[in-house]
């Protein structure tokens, strides 16, 4: 199914603010999980080796 | 700082990107090759750990897959492949050399040196002997291409050459947009999915013992998001430089056979293992008097040695071992029931049934299967 313009750019925006919210909810300093490892706010993507 | 380990790496890949797009506008395409292993020597010398290490890689396998293929051209490839696995064997073997003060494992381990390996020895099976030796600059952007540098995919030569050879004219916006979309589907399944299911699935059920099937699943899973994010990042940012790079992984959950599975899951490893590996092994058998009798024999010992050496790649712990011949004997079975479905000419097992119910309970048993495999190879048990 081929989406129009506007349709297309409306869910893009949702995807990747749901992608956004979703990394900061994991890797924010704000979650306490043991395995969140995120010093600051700057360390956004951080993977352990 | 190794490739996809920080923020900051995906920060010097735009940068590297913008180089390409810029230099696209003023240089010639067969400049390309030069510009690209500017980038990954900057790469290398600026954020990679041991750049020695792998520029001493690098020398070692082109001399010596100059002196096997184009000097000594032993009848027997075998001596060649040993050599330049010798490195590899040495760090996976961890010796300890009596005269040194300190572990082999020192002065030749780096992050990515199997992968390196395997490349290396893809191209020496791959060179014919009356075949020019690689352009050396082409040669060194094949083992250090940043984007696949650490964790695959196995590169061809071949493959890697055709696509440098374009040049500039790949840096195309439909080649920036299929990067871009595997980039995030990778970015995806590695920092949210599977730090998700690491987070609140397997690491839940750390220090509870073994919790049954959910514990398999919960390690299929993890391991898939996070290898193939992976794959899919270095495929992306691949893209996105010019490159094409090969696809890892195509839903793998929905293999119906141990063979449709490596299919599926971790494909270039499949491919190379099947190449360089098993069909020359299955030749070599096919050759002895003493085994011409007996075709399956061959199929299934050459199956499980494949399935074993894949283990061992892995290192040689129980752990890896053991599932490496679990995959072995999955397929050794999957391959006597297929070779039986022909001799009868019908299914062996499931007789007239609706071929759709067939390949859903196909689809469950393997899943599980490979759960389970997957699970021995964790060492979490």
């Amino acid at each position: 199914m081929k989406l129009n313009a506007p349709v297309r750019f409306l869910l893009n925006a949702v995807l990747y603010t749901a992608i956004v919210v979703v990394l900061y909810l994991l890797y924010s300093p704000l979650n306490n999980h043991p395995k969140n490892k995120t010093g600051s706010s700057t360390q956004f993507v951080y993977q352990q080796f | 700082m190794l490739p996809f380990s920080t923020y900051e790496f995906f920060l010097v890949m735009g940068a590297f990107i913008g180089v390409l797009l810029l230099c696209r506008l003023w240089l010639q395409d067969s400049s390309y090759k030069y510009v690209l292993a500017g980038l990954n020597l900057l790469f290398l010398l600026v954020f990679f750990p041991q750049p020695l290490h792998f520029f001493a890689l690098i020398v070692y396998s082109y001399f010596f897959v100059y002196l096997f293929s184009s000097v000594l051209k032993p009848k027997l490839k075998i001596w060649g492949i040993i050599i330049l696995l010798l490195p590899m064997l040495l760090v996976k073997f961890d010796i300890q050399l009596a005269s040194y003060p300190f572990k082999v494992n020192n002065l030749l381990s780096f992050a990515g040196l199997s992968y390196a390996s395997f490349r290396i020895v893809g191209y020496y099976m791959d060179k014919a002997p009356a075949e020019k030796m690689a352009n050396p600059v082409t040669y060194f952007n094949f083992l250090s291409f940043t984007p696949t540098l650490l964790i695959g995919p196995i590169e061809r030569y071949g493959r890697f050459q055709t696509a440098e050879s374009a040049g500039f004219s790949t840096l195309t916006s439909d080649h920036f947009i299929t990067g871009w979309n595997a980039l995030l589907k990778g970015l995806v399944f590695k920092y949210i999915c599977a730090e998700v299911v690491d987070r609140y699935w397997l690491g839940g059920l750390e220090g509870t013992g073994f919790s049954g099937l959910s514990d398999y699943y919960a390690y299929y899973f993890y391991l898939f998001f996070d290898f193939a994010g992976y794959s899919f990042m270095a495929l992306g940012i691949g893209y996105m430089m010019g490159m094409t790079v090969p696809v890892n992984f195509t839903n793998p959950f929905l293999a119906v056979n141990p063979q449709d599975f490596w299919r599926r899951f971790h494909i270039s490893l499949g491919d190379w293992l099947k190449d360089y590996f098993f069909t020359p092994l299955y030749m070599f058998l096919t050759r002895k008097k003493s085994l011409k009798k007996y075709p399956i024999t061959r199929q299934n010992t050459a199956l499980l040695l494949t399935f074993t050496l894949m283990g061992c790649w892995n290192g040689f712990t129980s752990n890896f071992i053991l599932s490496g011949l679990l995959f072995g004997l999955y397929s050794l079975i999957h391959n006597t029931y297929v070779i039986q479905c022909k001799k009868k000419n019908r299914d062996a097992i499931f007789g007239n049934m609706h071929p759709k119910a067939v390949r859903w309970i196909s689809i469950i048993i393997t899943f599980h299967l490979t759960a389970f495999a997957l699970y021995v190879f964790s060492g979490r048990f």
